[in-house]
């Protein structure tokens, strides 16, 4: 099948984004904040998107939030997407973290069925081909 | 003078604006607006904007469907927004397709049909989203004493406004429910220098059923989530709010951008009274909005509107 040689993508690490990365690879979640506004920035940019500045610090935040939103993944279509079949139906989520930002993210598991706006979850790291890890989330306890 | 259009679906009633500047301060007599595309071929080399790279597809995000249910979700949780509500602006809009010779999709549904359509993100159902088509289209603008001397009646432009990037709220953690209508909708409705009352039809840029609904409130029709309105308003020709009169995208299908100039098109088959078996009785005014571009969990990214008129 089709679907058994395809590969899921994952992020191309760049001059921006390297920070975020390397983080996840060691089990923490950063995310950029402005020095001169205060405002987190995400996704990563080269300046805050609030005020303009390029001083802009990474920062850890604690991994825990609430579900904002979410979808359940149950059609997918065109040549980038088809990898993604076996996992059907997944919960693609977005995570309103303690800090403040809103994150798009997966919960992990088979828990689609269980998924609520307002349950609290905190932040996992699923290792990805290339060293990479991406942060996805779990329902806490 | 060339413009190009570089706000998705908002592109046709952006181009719309610049073009009736260009005309009013003497630079050109005449602009061809024209949109074509064809979204339905396989693809190779594609390229993302590295967000949607990054921080989208390496989570199973599947694109538009996958970006716009979390807002209808969202929408039912907070005003409990039901599928009768979204239900009745879908078996509205293919009503009227069923009445427009040039609609793909024209066999009425009712809606059970409706809820019983299947699910492609939750809750995202087959019959909430636009189906990708190839095609194209394209209109003429001129000043009012040019167009006046052609062959078919010219319908006017009284009011057109635009409102880009917008957030409603902190960037990284923004009001996904509001579109950038609620802005764009105020600023042409000013400038034509009409009121609710005065509006004949609506044509919604509608990728989505949530996101033809959430243009309704955002254009001040209703509050948000204001439920009863949905429930007591007909938006069929023969009622007090017709939308989608040709049925919209949802049933005329989505040339990617060149999707945008439908609903500009059809106000103004309907202001010409060419409406055919669709046609709006006495319509004199209509309201037609356009909206693109899906950024990471905001709402879309270009909002146009335009306000168009049979007389001046």
């Amino acid at each position: 099948m089709m679907s058994d040689i395809l590969e899921k993508p994952l992020p191309r690490i760049d001059s921006v984004t390297h920070p975020f990365w390397e983080a996840t690879a060691s089990d923490r979640l950063v995310m950029q904040r402005c020095a001169a506004c205060g405002s987190f920035v995400w996704t990563p940019r080269p300046a805050c998107n609030e005020c303009g500045s390029d001083s802009l610090v990474w920062t850890t935040l604690g991994g825990r939030g609430t579900i904002f939103s979410y979808t359940i993944i149950r059609r997918v279509r065109g040549l980038g997407s088809r990898a993604f079949e076996p996992e059907i139906p997944y919960a693609v989520i977005w995570v309103d973290l303690e800090e403040g930002p809103r994150m798009i993210s997966n919960l992990v598991g088979d828990t689609h069925d269980r998924v609520a706006i307002g349950q609290q979850v905190r932040v996992v790291f699923e290792a990805a081909p290339g060293g990479i890890k991406l942060p996805k989330f779990a329902l806490a306890r | 003078m060339l413009f190009a259009g570089g706000q998705g679906g908002a592109s046709s009633l952006a181009l719309l604006s610049q073009a009736s500047a260009a005309i009013a301060t003497g630079l050109i007599d005449y602009a061809l607006i024209v949109a074509a595309d064809t979204p339905v071929i396989e693809r190779s080399g594609h390229s993302s904007p590295s967000y949607v790279r990054d921080f989208e597809l390496p989570f199973g995000v599947m694109g538009p469907n996958s970006m716009i249910a979390p807002l209808m979700r969202r929408h039912m949780h907070e005003y409990g927004t039901t599928l009768d509500h979204f239900g009745k602006i879908a078996v509205a809009a293919r009503y009227h397709a069923s009445l427009n010779p040039d609609a793909y999709f024209r066999q009425p549904i009712t809606l059970d049909d409706y809820k019983a359509s299947p699910l492609i993100a939750d809750p995202v159902k087959l019959l909430d989203c636009v189906m990708p088509v190839n095609g194209g289209r394209a209109f003429v603008v001129a000043s009012a004493a040019e167009a006046k001397r052609r062959a078919k009646p010219p319908v006017y432009l009284a009011g057109i406004g635009e409102f880009n990037n917008s957030s409603y709220g902190p960037r990284s953690r923004p009001n996904p429910l509001v579109t950038g209508i609620a802005d764009a909708g105020r600023i042409a409705m000013r400038r034509a220098g009409v009121s609710h009352g005065d509006i004949d039809f609506l044509q919604l840029y509608d990728d989505y059923i949530i996101v033809a609904l959430m243009q309704i409130e955002d254009l001040g029709f209703c509050a948000k989530g204001d439920a009863a309105f949905f429930e007591r308003t007909d938006f069929t020709i023969h009622g007090e709010l017709p939308i989608q009169t040709g049925g919209g995208m949802l049933n005329c299908g989505q040339p990617t951008t060149a999707g945008g100039m439908l609903h500009l098109i059809e106000a103004v088959r309907q202001l010409r009274g060419d409406g055919g078996g669709r046609q709006v009785p006495r319509a004199s005014i209509g309201l037609v909005t356009g909206l693109g571009g899906i950024p990471y969990a905001r709402n879309l990214n270009s909002a146009a509107c335009a306000v168009l008129s049979k007389e001046i």
